[in-house]
């Protein structure tokens, strides 16, 4: 599945709160907007639900930051 | 619960793999993403531009 050009856009919000007096990230919201072949659906959502997994940044703030994930696809015909 | 403090909203285009742009609301100009040094050869590509890579920018954060 090409990533590339103009099949994903991501959307992210964070959070920003203060619960013991010094500004934290405390939760970051990410939307994958995703253009597929289609038939490309199973093994579109297979990734995204282990990406949280595979991803450098979220290992790394794990723990400290609560993580959503969702996702738009848009299949089209090749 | 409290209200947050402040809500950061980004979208991140992607270029040609592995660049992509990250647009901060509030700013026009994009921050470059990609990949370098260990990082590029951990995942064995060689981009046409090299940028910093999100890991980078989780470390210059951390140094304020």
């Amino acid at each position: 599945m090409p990533p590339y050009p103009d099949k994903i856009k991501t959307t992210v919000q964070g959070t920003i709160e203060a619960p013991e007096g010094v500004l934290k990230i405390t939760k970051i919201q990410c939307h994958y907007d995703l253009k597929i072949p289609k038939g490309k659906r199973e093994a579109a959502e297979r990734v995204l639900n282990v990406f949280e997994t595979k991803c450098p940044v979220a290992q790394t703030l794990k723990g400290c930051v609560e993580f959503e994930h969702s996702w738009t696809i848009e299949e089209y015909e090749e | 619960m409290s209200d947050p403090i402040a809500l950061t909203k980004i979208t991140i285009e992607q270029d040609k793999p592995p660049h992509r742009l990250a647009y901060i609301d509030g700013f026009e100009e994009p921050f470059h993403y990609g990949v370098h040094g260990g990082v590029k050869e951990f995942y064995g590509v060689e981009p046409e531009t090299e940028y910093p890579s999100t890991l980078d920018h989780i470390v210059a954060s951390a140094g304020g």
